[in-house]
């Protein structure tokens, strides 16, 4: 059993039309920017599935009845939960009319109620498949285990010895039936009688109960026993603790065993788990699970040693909650009869990770799900890292827009699968970033890529503060990104979304507007700068506006291409040829002749257009140089220096950077 | 635990399709007891359980109380069990929350007792309200073979113009329209639910693959036919347990015959349970000659500790006495036997009503009165959880509207007030209740005084044009019984009263166990018990069988009280060999 579905209406930021998020088996990820409503997600699966439950560590107040931006609260909040793979004995939320036989769904609902007295209270109601007042009782809530890690989770106290401790839990799910405790307690009781056979805490003892006799005069007449605790198996389970053995252990030149220790390492040289130096030799505590020719002295005192080791709290907290992890889902694996469905809620699991730890944490959480163990995980996160790892159809994207709460699960976009490749490849950590902004600008090259930022600062809009991702997807594919943002049941996943390309002109060979791929800079003439000034956008560019219009993601494009909409402007032009006179010291001069040969403006910049056409590698180098132009000239502006020949910015990389930062 | 019998010991280790015909006496409520707890014990199935269906709320209680004291309290018999009535059973299964699936709407479906709605309709004929069908609309239905039904009649009406339907079936689709059921078609509802829907049965039976249906000789024809399909959807074991010679619910269309065919059924087994636990040998031999399945065969064996009374039952032919002095005889021939004159071991059972002269028609002017009377009278005698449902339905009725079902009715009380005012509201209303010694007429009176001030109290206020004096109203007179109006109110609910000795109606003592056991025929006429009945009357016919009930309550001594009658010695069933002949 897993959740597939889930709607939360009028809950905190979100509104009354609410937000429906997607799930599947395995890993999900819930992705969004800050304060996007994650976390709100996470505590409504909380308090839908531990509403019915006499165990509640979470629980719905009137502060979480959604207050509109006019300040007037809802008063009602719900929760529609779906389930897959239901089995059909529980009857309660099983649906006899589910597409797959074995649907599922149950309903929670709060309402604002002003008693008799005047004062609001929350009433709670909840029903199962079909209407409302289906009964829905807490005994088929026994069927499913919620565990939720908070992103404060404070991992070492979760793991300190305590009758509720993650270890104390586990031992409880692996040790269930009554006769393996007992056998626990009897070691301790055993325990327990061989330390009170030592006289001096006899003596200990004794002089507790002599005192309390003195005390109360025998008028309780109680005694008091000593041991290491008290023999009862939840006692037992609450005094578990977790510690890290040292991965090495040295035996040093003045040990006792040290000759054994050579002499066995001389023997083993090729045993990377042995090392020696002027201290002593080394070994991997882990040497010894495989060791049939070491001498038990040796043995025995590599372990002595291994023993004086470190408590929880001298880990890092890195490690600490890997530990915790770990604990919980040692747990969850132990099959229980009762139970059909765990499912475990992670608040940025990536907390204290270093990224290859993540990657690691990734695999993990994805490992513990093959075979039967049927653990769905849902976890948010602002990692990178995390969401470039998850199944593209495992992620719920949640963004605002237009001062309303969305959620786009990815499984619903309308990817191909060719689209899902190309993205699951495409989608790195640095891409994956995107996900987290408030904007995105993708462009489809290197020299929009050094440009933008630039651009964007010299226009008062620097992308860092307006938190917009650029991303050079480095081809004009960008379908795939239209496609990932658009879906049945969102129209506009992303309004701050920005494509800057070129309109490509005078590239189709049918029509008369072809301008020769083989021309080069002295190959302008009147005739070129004619066809670019009356040529019309590829059908490329024109396809890729007719899909962006229908999700309402904005295409900005560039006359012909990005160097040929900036040289059309007398300032820029300069600057262009500086540049290429820098990259190209015969081939430069030459274009500036030719250049300055030319009196109209548009020949001018088709020349400059077809020199940089015909040598592609120049383009970053020539964008590095620009850049620092704009940068030297915005640095300038904000001394109130007079800047003599100011970089003309054409209109639709303004507009391009004016679209994602608004405000 | 007690030793079982073969018999019971079979019962215990019986699997799959099995039926168990249980004599009186022969520890019916105590072996499903056994058989339910030899599941729990070793269950080791999770969301799925055993479920044990009843009549009524009493006996599948008595099931739950006898379980619990086997079980020494410890709680097993929760989830994933269930202990309840096939009523309940059907509406919280299958109808309430699969029905939303069949209603017009798609809406949980209302289930009402009767038409509170009286939808406007036009086109009703003459003999629609001549006969009674008007008014009485809940009792149409359509079954389970599709026809159409009025109570147990198909209705045969004709068809006049175009029209393809009758007034009632129009009505009745207007009704259904507003996803309304009655509750005497509820049976019928889930049947063809899970006709149209088996993933259904399926699921029900995966989450009960046991199901023990105690009293099923008590099952209408429509409920058999839903357990029916639950056992073909792949039951893992199905038990009806009963006794066709107990089936005294036909007017709850309960139909003995379903629980018969399985009797004979190839793919059922058949268990017997013939020792009787209760009764002596001679209050055995001589009622078995009243039972129909018992003719031609052996009569069952007293096991009991009284199965060797010697006292043989007796027949008290009287003649003109009065009521006391047949009772009188009777506690004095118990005395002479050493049984304890109380409540629980010694019972005087007649037909009917124990106050005979309660019986006026039409007595009550409206529901809600009848409703709060009943109440009054459950608060103090009898439970007060029914008490206080009367009270809420009739309460309810008079501010807020028509009945429907509990989930809807406590929404729109939130609408009205709120809920913990509605509540005290009603405690209101109990506390101040007159007593029902009263007469009636006074009671009623006093009720009404009552009801207004604490309206009053509560703030809370009836729809205008309605008067409280208007709906609290009864008969104003009435010819058999000129003095109705002083008898208490207490008497006209009586059905059983506990004094020194139990008195009831046969109905009341279904189940029960009693040293002592007077059956008091009153009348040699009548569509009633008669002597004549008794002595020659169809043992098919469901009057035998509550007669059949009542002689089969003893264990010691039981004495049947009648008119003297010509030749009686010579039937049969008063054979001198089994009865003691005594002349008042």
């Amino acid at each position: 059993m897993y959740v597939k579905k889930l709607t939360i209406r009028n809950f905190r930021v979100f509104d009354e039309d609410g937000i429906t998020l997607q799930f599947n088996k395995g890993v999900n990820a819930i992705i969004g920017e800050n304060n996007s409503g994650k976390s709100a997600v996470m505590d409504a699966i909380r308090i839908a599935f531990s509403t019915v439950t006499y165990k509640k560590d979470i629980f719905f107040t009137k502060a979480d009845f959604h207050v509109g931006e006019d300040g007037n609260a809802a008063d009602f909040s719900s929760f529609d939960i779906y389930l897959e793979e239901v089995p059909i004995r529980l009857v309660e939320i099983w649906n006899p009319v589910s597409e797959s036989g074995q649907g599922g769904e149950f309903h929670i609902r709060f309402e604002r109620v002003i008693a008799a007295n005047g004062l609001e209270k929350v009433k709670a109601m909840h029903w199962g498949i079909g209407n409302e007042g289906n009964s829905l009782s807490s005994d088929t809530f026994d069927a499913i285990d919620v565990m939720f890690l908070g992103a404060l989770r404070d991992s070492e106290s979760e793991m300190k010895p305590a009758r509720n401790s993650k270890l104390a839990q586990l031992l409880r799910s692996v040790v269930p039936d009554e006769d393996t405790q007992a056998e626990l307690v009897e070691i301790l009781n055993n325990a327990n009688k061989n330390l009170l056979e030592k006289e001096e805490l006899n003596q200990t003892r004794k002089i507790i109960n002599d005192n309390l006799s003195h005390i109360e005069q025998d008028f309780l007449n109680q005694h008091v026993d000593i041991g290491l605790i008290e023999p009862r198996f939840d006692s037992i389970a609450a005094s578990l603790r977790a510690w890290v053995k040292p991965k090495w252990v040295l035996v040093s030149i003045s040990d006792s065993e040290y000759s054994r220790a050579r002499q066995y390492a001389s023997e083993h040289e090729d045993n990377r788990k042995i090392q020696q130096n002027e201290n002593g030799v080394y070994f991997e505590t882990s040497i010894l699970e495989n060791v049939e020719d070491m001498a038990q002295e040796l043995v025995a005192r590599i372990n002595e040693i291994a023993s004086s080791s470190f408590e929880l709290y001298q880990n890092g907290l890195g490690y600490n909650n890997l530990l915790f992890m770990s604990a919980v889902l040692g747990d969850m694996a132990i099959e229980r009869g009762e139970v059909y469905q765990h499912m475990l809620l992670i608040e940025e699991p990536e907390a204290h990770l270093h990224p290859q730890l993540q990657e690691l944490v990734h695999a993990f959480l994805s490992d513990t799900n093959q075979g039967d163990a049927n653990i769905q995980i849902i976890f948010t996160s602002h990692s990178p890292t995390l969401a470039s790892k998850v199944d593209i159809g495992n992620i719920n994207l949640i963004y605002e827009n237009a001062h309303k709460k969305y959620c786009l699960p990815f499984s619903e976009a309308n990817l191909t699968d060719a689209n899902k490749e190309y993205l699951q490849k495409y989608l790195d950590v640095t891409k994956s970033q995107m996900f987290f902004a408030k904007g995105i600008i993708f462009v489809e090259g290197i020299s929009e890529a050094i440009l933008l930022p630039e651009i964007a600062k010299i226009l008062d809009r620097p992308l860092e503060k307006y938190a917009v991702e650029l991303v050079n997807v480095d081809s004009v594919a960008f379908s795939p990104f239209v496609n990932l943002f658009s879906s049945q049941s969102v129209q506009t996943c992303f309004s701050k979304v920005a494509i800057v390309t070129d309109d490509d002109r005078c590239t189709k060979k049918s029509e008369t507007n072809y301008i020769n791929k083989d021309f080069d800079y002295d190959d302008v003439n009147s005739d070129i700068s004619d066809k670019l000034l009356s040529g019309t956008p590829s059908e490329r560019c024109n396809e890729l506006e007719t899909s962006c219009r229908a999700v309402g993601i904005n295409v900005f494009k560039a006359t012909k291409t990005l160097e040929y909409a900036l040289c059309c402007d007398e300032n820029n032009i300069e600057y262009f040829i500086e540049a290429i006179k820098s990259e190209y010291s015969q081939l430069g001069p030459a274009l500036e002749q030719k250049v300055n040969g030319l009196h109209d403006m548009n020949e001018k910049a088709a020349c400059v257009w077809l020199f940089i056409r015909a040598r592609d590698k120049c383009k970053g180098a020539i964008a590095q140089y620009i850049s620092q132009i704009i940068r030297k000239q915005c640095e300038m502006r904000k001394r109130g220096e007079n800047i003599e020949k100011e970089f003309v910015i054409p209109d639709y990389l303004k507009e391009a950077v004016y679209c994602v930062t608004e405000r | 635990m007690e030793e079982l019998t073969r018999e019971q010991l079979s019962f215990l280790e019986a699997e799959g399709r099995v039926i168990v015909r249980a004599c009186p006496g022969s520890g019916k409520t105590y072996s499903v007891a056994t058989k339910l707890l030899s599941y729990l014990d070793n269950w080791d199935r999770y969301h799925q359980g055993v479920a044990v269906l009843s009549f009524t709320n009493v006996a599948s209680e008595e099931i739950h109380k006898k379980a619990y004291l086997l079980n020494k309290g410890i709680g097993k018999l929760d989830y994933p069990h269930y202990i309840g009535t096939v009523d309940s059973f059907i509406n919280e299964f299958i109808v309430l929350r699969y029905g939303y699936l069949k209603t017009h709407d798609k809406v949980r479906p209302l289930i009402a007792l009767s038409d509170n709605w009286k939808l406007p309709y036009s086109y009703w004929r003459k003999e629609c309200k001549r006969n009674g069908c008007v008014d009485n609309i809940e009792k149409f239905h359509w079954g389970i073979d599709k026809e159409f039904y009025k109570d147990k009649e198909i209705v045969s009406c004709e068809l006049r113009g175009k029209s393809q339907l009758l007034p009632c079936q129009q009505y009745k689709v207007m009704l259904m329209k507003k996803n309304i059921i009655f509750q005497n078609e509820v049976a019928s509802f889930a049947y063809r639910l899970l006709k149209e829907y088996p993933m259904i049965a399926t699921a029900i039976v995966e989450r009960f693959p046991v199901i023990i249906i105690d009293e099923a000789q008590d099952t209408s024809e429509e409920q058999m036919a839903v357990f029916d399909l639950l056992t073909e959807a792949g039951i893992k074991s199905m038990f009806l347990v009963g006794d066709p010679d107990q089936a005294i619910y036909e007017w709850r269309n309960a139909n003995p015959e379903c629980f018969k065919q399985k009797i004979d059924a190839e793919s059922w087994k058949c268990i017997e349970l013939t020792g009787n636990f209760r009764s002596s040998q001679h209050i055995c031999d001589a009622t078995s000659l009243f039972s129909a399945t018992m003719q031609g065969q052996r009569t069952n064996e007293a096991l009991g500790d009284y199965k060797d009374e010697s006292q043989k039952p007796v027949l008290l032919l009287t003649n003109g006495n009065t009521e006391t002095e047949v009772i009188d005889y009777f506690l004095e021939k118990c005395r002479s036997m050493d049984i304890e004159i109380k409540s629980d071991k010694v019972a005087v059972l007649t037909r009917g009503r124990i106050h005979s002269d309660t019986d006026i028609k039409g007595l009550w002017k409206s529901k809600e009165i009848e409703l709060i009377a009943k109440a009054a009278y459950e608060w103090k005698c009898g439970s007060r959880k029914k008490a206080f449902s009367d009270m809420y339905k009739a309460s309810f009725r008079i501010l807020i509207g028509e009945e429907t079902d509990e989930y809807l009715m406590s929404k729109k009380i939130r609408e009205y007030t709120d809920e913990d005012n509605w509540k005290d509201f009603i405690i209101d209303v109990f506390c101040g209740l007159p007593n029902i010694d009263l007469g009636i007429a006074e009671w009623v009176s006093q009720l009404t005084n009552l009801y207004i001030d604490v309206l009053k109290k509560n703030n809370f206020q009836i729809t205008e044009g309605i008067s409280i004096k208007d709906i609290f109203k009864i008969k104003v007179r009435d010819k058999s019984n000129p003095e109705f109006k002083g008898i208490p109110l207490k008497n006209y609910f009586e059905k059983k009263s506990s004094g020194e000795y139990t008195r009831s109606s046969i109905h009341g003592v279904k189940g029960e166990t009693y040293d002592a056991v007077l059956i008091y025929v009153k009348s040699k006429t009548g569509n009633t018990l008669t002597p004549k009945f008794l002595m020659e009357g169809d043992l098919e016919d469901e009057l035998m069988r509550i007669a059949y009930v009542a002689m089969t309550r003893p264990r010691r001594l039981l004495v049947v009280a009648m008119p003297e009658i010509k030749n009686i010695k010579e039937y049969n069933r008063f054979s001198v060999d089994n009865w003691e002949y005594i002349y008042l």
